[in-house]
């Protein structure tokens, strides 16, 4: 009880630096999820039309996902310098993968039946992918978003080892420190963060799914 | 006017199609019919050319199909699926207008344009434009997918077993307002299915299919009076017939050669006659053979002369039916009036043939005797 007073006390008399770390870090992670999704979405729609490229690149996405966060971090140091620009290249590559296995998946689940009556009554490919494909593969393709979206929260939090900022930098002053209460503060503050945009994104996700898949079950 | 010009499909090895030719015509409701696998749909789909033959070509109105634009040509011709394939995504109103919104038609002639298929297809707009796909029944959904197929007023409709997946109540329901729809719309309508009944009630022309190759085109009545062969006698069903009584003509029944005399015989002749042929009555006819009155044994029995003309005494009013009357209104007729014996006559009055009660009996004991020829 009395740990838990420390911890809201801490809170309180370091509101400002708190909030600035935590709006630093949305920044980080929204930037990073808003390129991933202009790069992952139409990416996805590109192999799944040039089926030859389907493997290759879903492959490449897999190998990024597979390195260590911490190492790909380091890895990029040399190449991008610290700071900023290097975290948003790691969470873009980090949250790729859903986005584009989704948004392959999505597309590909299409009911087949349906497919052929929009060809069948006369829709060109690119009448029916803007018309049914992507409206029909929306709520799979965000599904890959909020996935994405939630892990960058955590992915973010390491970006402070290579000077981006965020909540990281409270965590890990805190453990330099051995100050308990400021790392839990940081701590405490990206786990809310990460189940909001949890939340955030169901609630998105539930808009953009078509009324057919709502009700029936 | 469809045409098949020796049009064959093969997937791989197997061939699917194989040489076929045959003529739709315009304004006619053309069934194809045949067992599961044997070629319908991709018969079907060679015409909007969702996929196409591998030799051969098909021909709409002398134009071989492959020179026209594939969107183009799809958006002329109807398309109506088993599974119905609405857009599950898109209210009833979308669906039907997403083709005409498309080609950016007018927006308020679109709307009247798809509250008149609404009713076309017995749905209130009103009631249903904005409700999706999911909340309607199946056969409602089924009318939508009818509705939207009609919405570039195609002259070409294409169903693939559209009333296949409805239970059977609100299939013949479904069959009954095409049959009425197409009476009125005369389209050029290409229909898939593999019920037999279904074919029958709504068919100009059936279509039956077996591996990939026509076994008989022809009209229902000359496919289920004169099967090509075994497999059509058996695919149709011997006694199938019986289902439509309305196709079983006079003609088909009738007595070929009735006994015949001219006006001026004797009554005494006429009893001969009688007597030799085994009747009891006889057909007055003028040496044309035109029908000019019929003559009774109990008629001839009471007279105390029988040395006078046979035109003295013989029924003048009688009633003769066409060569193409059917069975159910021949009955109606033998039913209403009591009388034995139907002279059939044609447009000129001429005595063709005749029908008695008894051949008539004879004709309808077939459906429960199981002969081989019933007509
Ligand atoms: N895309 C395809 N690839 C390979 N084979 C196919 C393909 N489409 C159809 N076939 C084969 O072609 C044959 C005819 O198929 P089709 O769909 O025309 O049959 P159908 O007469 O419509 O049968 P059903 O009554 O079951 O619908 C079948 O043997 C089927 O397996
Ligand atoms: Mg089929």
């Amino acid at each position: 009880m009395e740990a838990l007073r420390n911890l809201f006390a801490f809170m309180s008399a370091n509101s400002s630096v708190l909030i600035d770390k935590t709006i630093e870090h949305m920044q980080i992670t929204g930037t990073a999820i808003g390129i991933a999704i202009l790069l992952g979405v139409p990416l996805g729609i590109l192999i799944s039309y040039v089926v030859p490229l389907k493997k290759p690149v879903i492959g490449f996405a897999n190998v990024m996902q597979a390195i260590p966060s911490l190492a790909l971090l380091g890895f990029l140091v040399p190449f991008l310098g610290i700071g900023r620009t290097p975290a948003v290249f790691a969470v873009v590559v980090y949250s790729l993968l859903p986005i584009l296995k989704n948004t392959v998946t999505g597309l590909a689940n299409v009911n087949a039946d349906t497919l052929e009556a929009a060809r069948g009554i006369g829709m060109t490919q690119l009448q029916i992918l803007t018309r049914v494909k992507i409206p029909l593969a929306l709520p799979v393709i965000f599904a890959g978003v909020r996935i994405s979206a939630v892990t960058s929260v955590g992915l973010v939090t390491l970006a402070s080892f290579i000077g981006a900022g965020g909540l990281g930098d409270i965590i890990f002053a805190g453990i330099r420190t051995l100050n308990t209460n400021q790392l839990l503060a940081g701590a405490l503050v990206a786990c809310i963060l990460a189940l909001t945009v949890d939340r955030i994104g169901g609630i998105i996700e539930k808009l953009v799914t078509p009324a057919c898949f709502k009700e029936r079950k | 006017m469809i045409r098949f010009e020796n049009v064959s499909k093969s997937y791989k090895q197997q061939k699917v199609v194989s040489d076929v030719s045959f003529t739709i015509n315009d304004h006619e409701l053309v069934v194809l019919i045949g067992p599961s696998g044997c070629g319908k749909t991709t018969m079907l789909k060679m015409i909007n050319r969702l996929t196409n033959p591998t030799s051969g070509r098909i021909l709409i109105n002398e134009e071989d199909i492959r020179n026209r634009s594939e969107v183009e040509h799809r958006k002329s011709i109807g398309y109506v699926i088993q599974s119905i394939g609405l857009f599950p995504h898109m209210t009833i109103r979308q669906n039907i207008e997403i083709i005409p919104r498309l080609q950016g038609k007018n927006k308020d002639e679109i709307l009247q344009k798809s509250r008149e298929l609404m009713q076309m297809v017995g749905l209130d707009p009103d009631l249903y434009f904005d409700r999706y796909p999911y909340q309607l029944s199946g056969g409602q959904q089924q009318r939508v997918g009818v509705a939207r197929a009609f919405a570039c007023d195609p002259d070409i409709i294409l169903m693939d077993e559209p009333f296949s997946a409805l239970d059977p109540l609100t299939r013949l329901q479904l069959q009954d307002e095409l049959a009425d729809l197409q009476t009125k719309m005369k389209k050029t309508i290409v229909f898939v299915t593999h019920d037999m009944d279904e074919a029958v009630k709504i068919a100009d022309r059936i279509c039956i299919i077996n591996e990939g190759q026509i076994v008989q085109y022809d009209t229902v009545e000359e496919i289920m009076k004169h099967p090509a062969n075994e497999f059509v006698a058996e695919f149709v069903g011997r006694n199938r017939i019986w289902t439509s009584p309305e196709y079983i003509y006079a003609k088909d029944i009738m007595v070929k050669n009735p006994v015949c005399v001219s006006p001026s015989t004797s009554l005494f002749r006429c009893m001969e006659r009688m007597r030799m042929y085994k009747v009891d009555s006889l057909f007055v006819v003028d040496s044309e053979k035109q029908l000019l009155g019929l003559v009774q044994a109990k008629m001839i029995q009471t007279q105390a002369n029988t040395s006078i003309p046979v035109s003295e005494i013989m029924h003048k009013d009688i009633d003769g039916i066409g060569p193409d009357t059917n069975i159910v209104e021949i009955l109606q007729k033998v039913s209403e009036k009591g009388i034995n014996t139907i002279p059939v006559v044609d447009e000129r009055h001429v005595l063709v043939g005749l029908i008695t009660k008894s051949s008539l009996l004879t004709t309808l004991s077939h459906q429960y005797l199981d002969t081989s020829e019933v007509v």
